[in-house]
């Protein structure tokens, strides 16, 4: 696929907008953590907005709620075009341990299309650079390729 | 009758009351034991068992039962005589559908979704099945997000010219779970401040009645990601109650071990985030760093950081070498000198006092009527900490003191959660040099049948008391009723209360004083919209889709 | 204006091409300075040290789609950039940067100053309530309190250099720094003032309140997205570099230094030295700083500031009334 100017710009400049779509608190304070001196993804340019309107990648964390699937899709929609969307955590990959629940509809795959899975109950932060740093040198596809199961893009 | 008393070893009693004298039953015991623990609802036997547990702050409980018919159960509301009796009544009215008559909220949800409908019957009831719950809910469940219109009460005393409703939430910077605060402003003041909780419901205590003991072990530990360990081993307390299993002494030294790191791990993640919600993010950057040693050894000693899944029924899953609990030492020396550096120079900051100093004032008394519980109602000088009044895991054998603050607001609350991390530091030290050889771990993990019985614990998380109940019924592998009172229940009702009167900069500070843990709260339960009859519409001015979530 | 129009005009078009890309620079410097205190590293993998982040930050938001929401006041969104963007390049060709004297001048540009002030801060007003939502409506409504405290601080202690300097003309008051001393060792209230109330108008910490996001989310700022972000983002930048080479030039003396007038390039040299520092400041107070609660702002900025003012005045009307 051809990709545009806008996608390797934004590679290079990956602003969060961070979404629990029901999660428990662990991936959330994991994301945090990322943002901390000893992580620390400002160094790839990454820093967390305070508006959905100014994001480039929205980070999602927790199974999705009946609750929150509408505000979760209205959100991602009020993201300027080009974005991406990063599910983190088990949960917000496939409902997880909670699938099966009637409240949980289960991953943000429900919602929207092409999320980037970060499987993890919750991922390391450091598997959380990691993945940034990937989408940052353009390797997420190879990652696919070798049918590596850390990082897959569907 | 399906009603069977607590074991007795609990030292508790168990009252059988009529459900026309709840309330004179409930004021009686409050004169005695104003702490309402929580209320206990379960579906057995076409009856709907209500159990309203009190404290007297010394660990003495006391039980009250009502037997309600299945079919339009109704009870008086007891709101009237302790005000955070309201938030408990709601759960159960939305779990069991029970109506509780004169309770202040009629017809509110609290936690089931918007698309729930009004006449379908309620989820913890036994006789709907997960199946059928499903096929319910998916034929309603639309894509939409949930309605604009923002409940306030009594609006009519605001013109709509002088006050701007401010939706605070779900999704918003200061909070890191979504949950949706309306905010009434006259300028920058908070004239009314309505909490809705349940975006992140996501029926854990109905899916644990659908696995075994230990499925549901890894299931209750994922209710919240911060307390994750407490609230896998309240669950195993509860559960060896019932099972009668007995774990060996080196893994209650191993358990208070991790519990009490996961204590230095919250409140240190808590004390920075406030330096985050004043606007002061160096604070925050520092105080993480610093914790990242003790996330460091939670890795080392349980493989994982956050949900550790460390603790199973009878014992803890792997054992500690003498070189691992050397390093623990270390580090655990390091990060005191660190902490201490940070914290002594923050607390003592001018700028930082001048935000929390008397911001989200509250009175002993409010705090017992709503029923805070942990650091939140030790900073009002009471000193209840479930780790003393009724001991379990080490904590019988390790000297700690129950830290309070007099004052009862974010800088009081906050003292009691730097000194008690000191507390802890102190434990995890006393383990280290204490703790008897033996092996932790149990032979197998288990797999077997429960007894009948019903069986409760309680201990003391971060965020304050955790309360678990267990019912059990004969010969099956599956939980009867998992039952999860989590510590932001009640102080939720004190933060709403404390909010009046503060101005918009003073919200994130005093919401979150309490550590609010709404993954905790909502595990079970469900939202309704309308919180009042009375519903404000947001001005014209305001396109639709941005009056409601946050900076949507 | 000694030189041929020919000059003038190329000079304006690279003074302007400088103060774009240096405006990138010292927002690098103040990420990584920040990050610095708080034990972290900051930029870091794109360019050298990550010094081009900035720069591809407002590339990308440039060549991002814009999100515009329906009922949007589309003259004032799009107008407000175009003003921010002109009059603070304009307000810069008048700073004596590349040389001694400005690439504009005029007898009184001191005035120009006000202008560029209130224009700046006209077009953030014009942006955040181009859409009027709760959160913009708070923030703008912080925002225009905020500026009535500081611009009034901020222009009064000019005053007092106007009074000093004896001119409202700014190579006159570069020229009476050179002569004398620069003026910070006349008047070092005076400056600490300055500082500290352009806090304020930068919208830094303590002083972030228009857009604190624990608060409103992004303030003003929360309805905008695409171009007009990156544009609004610039003008920010701009307004840092402006601001702080407004008080080198009025304060520290311009790039005047050590042989700066017999050899020509130290000039600018010396500035950008002098500029950094005061961002280096300006990125330590911030980094130190917890933000005010909302209702303290008259109290912590304006009464202490003004009053700090009053002192520096009569200090130096008895010292230029000879009684000291």
């Amino acid at each position: 696929m051809e990709e545009s100017n806008s996608i390797k710009l934004i590679r290079k400049s990956p602003w969060l907008f961070h979404f629990n779509s029901g999660g428990c608190n662990g991936c959330d304070i994991e994301v945090v953590a990322a943002l901390t001196p000893k992580y620390d993804v400002e160094r790839l340019g990454a820093v967390l907005t305070a508006s959905p309107k100014h994001a480039d990648i929205l980070i999602i964390t927790g199974p999705v709620t009946r609750q929150t699937a509408g505000s979760l899709k209205m959100i991602y929609e009020q993201m300027a075009d080009p974005k991406i969307a990063i599910a983190i955590g088990t949960c917000a990959c496939s409902g997880g341990v909670f699938r099966g629940g009637y409240n949980v509809l289960g991953g943000a795959e429900k919602v929207i299309k092409n999320v980037i899975c970060i499987p993890g109950c919750p991922p390391n932060p450091r598997q959380i650079f990691a993945a940034l740093k990937k989408l940052y040198e353009n390797k997420l596809e190879e990652e696919k390729n070798d049918g590596g199961s850390k990082l897959t893009k569907e | 009758m399906g009603a069977v008393s607590l074991p007795k070893s609990d030292g508790t009693t168990v009252k059988l009351v009529p459900s026309e004298s709840i309330v004179d039953a409930v004021k009686e015991i409050a004169t005695t034991h104003p702490h309402l623990v929580g209320i206990t609802a379960v579906h057995a036997d076409s009856n709907i068992e209500l159990l309203y547990s009190f404290d007297n702050f010394r660990g003495e409980l006391r039980h009250l039962r009502v037997i309600l018919p299945d079919k339009q159960p109704s009870i008086d509301s007891i709101s009237g005589i302790l005000l955070g009796a309201y938030i408990y009544e709601m759960e159960v009215r939305d779990m069991f559908g029970v109506n509780f008559n004169g309770h202040p909220l009629p017809n509110t949800r609290l936690l089931l979704p918007d698309s729930y409908p009004a006449g379908a019957p309620p989820p913890l009831l036994k006789t709907v099945t997960m199946d059928q719950l499903m096929k319910l809910l998916d034929s309603v469940q639309e894509l939409q997000p949930p309605s604009p219109a923002i409940p306030i009460t009594g609006s009519s005393r605001y013109s709509a010219e002088s006050v701007v409703i401010l939706p605070f939430g779900p999704y918003h910077p200061a909070l890191k779970e979504p949950e949706h605060f309306a905010l009434a402003l006259e300028g920058e003041k908070i004239v009314e401040a309505r909490p809705r909780i349940g975006y992140v419901h996501r029926g854990i205590e109905k899916l644990a009645e659908n696995r075994t003991f230990l499925q549901a072990l890894f299931l209750v530990e994922r209710v919240c990601g911060i307390c994750s360990f407490h609230h896998s081993w309240t669950y195993t307390l509860a559960a060896e109650k019932l099972l009668g299993i007995t774990p060996g002494a080196r893994a209650e030294y191993l358990r208070t071990l991790v519990a009490e790191l996961e204590r230095i791990h919250s409140h240190s993640l808590w004390i920075g985030l406030l330096g985050y919600w004043a606007g002061f993010d160096s604070m925050f950057m520092w105080l993480w760093s610093a914790r990242e040693r003790i996330m460091k050894l939670l890795e080392m000693i349980a493989g994982n950081r956050v949900n550790k899944s460390y603790i199973t029924i009878g014992g803890v899953r792997a054992d500690v070498s003498d070189e691992k609990l050397k390093i623990v030492q270390r580090e655990i020396e390091e990060f005191k000198k660190e902490f201490k550096k940070i914290s002594e120079a923050v607390m003592s900051y001018e700028p930082l006092w001048e935000r929390t100093k008397n911001i989200g004032s509250f009175t002993a008394e409010l705090a017992i009527s709503a029923g805070a519980v942990g650091p939140t109602l030790r900073g009002a000088g009471i000193p209840y900490d479930i780790r003393k009044i009724e001991p379990y895991g080490a904590y019988p054998d390790l000297s700690f003191e129950v830290i309070t603050e007099k004052g009862g607001d974010v800088l009081s609350i906050s003292t009691v959660r730097v000194k008690e991390t000191f507390e802890s530091i102190r434990i995890i030290e006393q383990i280290v040099e204490k703790i008897p050889s033996g092996n932790p771990v149990p032979q197998t993990f288990f797999m077997g049948t429960s007894k009948e019985g019903e069986a409760f614990a309680r201990t003391e998380p971060p965020r304050g008391e955790l309360y678990y109940y267990l019912r059990g019924k004969v010969g099956s592998r599956n939980p009867y009723r998992v039952k999860i009172r989590t510590p932001t229940l009640p102080n939720l009702v004190l933060a709403a209360e404390a909010l009046k009167g503060y101005t918009l900069a003073d919200v994130p500070l005093i919401l979150t004083m309490i550590d609010p843990c709404f993954s905790c709260e909502d595990r079970a339960i469900v939202y309704v919209k309308g919180m009042e009859p009375l519903m404000v519409k947001l001005p014209r001015s305001v396109p639709a889709n941005l009056s409601l979530g946050c900076p949507i | 204006m000694s030189s041929a129009p020919l000059l003038t005009s190329i000079l304006t078009i690279v003074a302007g091409i400088i103060f774009f890309f240096l405006s990138f620079l010292f927002e690098w410097v103040e990420r990584k300075a920040v990050a610095r205190i708080q034990k972290r590293v900051g930029p870091y993998f794109t360019g050298p040290g990550g010094i081009f982040q900035p720069f591809v930050d407002f590339l990308k938001l440039l060549s991002k789609t814009e999100a515009i929401s329906k009922g949007t006041e589309l003259l004032f969104y799009r107008a407000s950039p175009i003003i921010g963007v002109t009059l603070l390049t304009y307000g810069f060709l008048h700073l004596p940067f590349l040389s001694q004297s400005p690439v504009l001048n005029f007898n009184g540009d001191l005035l120009v100053i006000f202008i560029v002030f209130a224009f700046t801060c006209l077009s953030y007003l014009m942006a955040g309530l181009s859409l009027r939502t709760p959160f913009t409506v708070v923030g703008t409504g912080r925002l225009i309190v905020q500026y009535s405290l500081y611009e009034l601080i901020f222009l009064s202690s000019f005053a007092l250099i106007f009074f000093q300097a004896g001119s409202a003309t700014i190579s006159d008051i570069v020229r009476y720094q050179m002569i004398n001393r620069p003026l910070v060792l006349y008047q070092p209230i005076g400056f600490i003032v300055a500082v500290f109330s352009l806090l304020a108008k930068l919208e830094k910490p303590p002083f972030d309140l228009p857009h604190a996001k624990q608060e409103v989310a992004a303030g003003w700022m929360s309805e905008l997205s695409g171009r007009t972000l990156a544009y609004m983002r610039l003008i920010g930048n701009m307004d840092y570099l402006f601001s702080i080479s407004l008080i080198v030039t009025l304060f520290l003396g311009g790039g005047s230094g050590p042989f700066a007038s017999q050899i020509i390039v130290l000039w600018p040299i010396y500035f950008l030295i002098k500029a950094l520092a005061i961002a280096l400041v300006l990125s330590y107070i911030e980094g130190v700083a917890v933000r005010v609660r909302s209702i303290l702002l008259p109290m912590r900025l304006g009464i202490p500031l003004t009053s700090l003012l009053v002192v520096q005045a009569v200090i130096l009307a008895i010292w230029r009334m000879g009684l000291w």
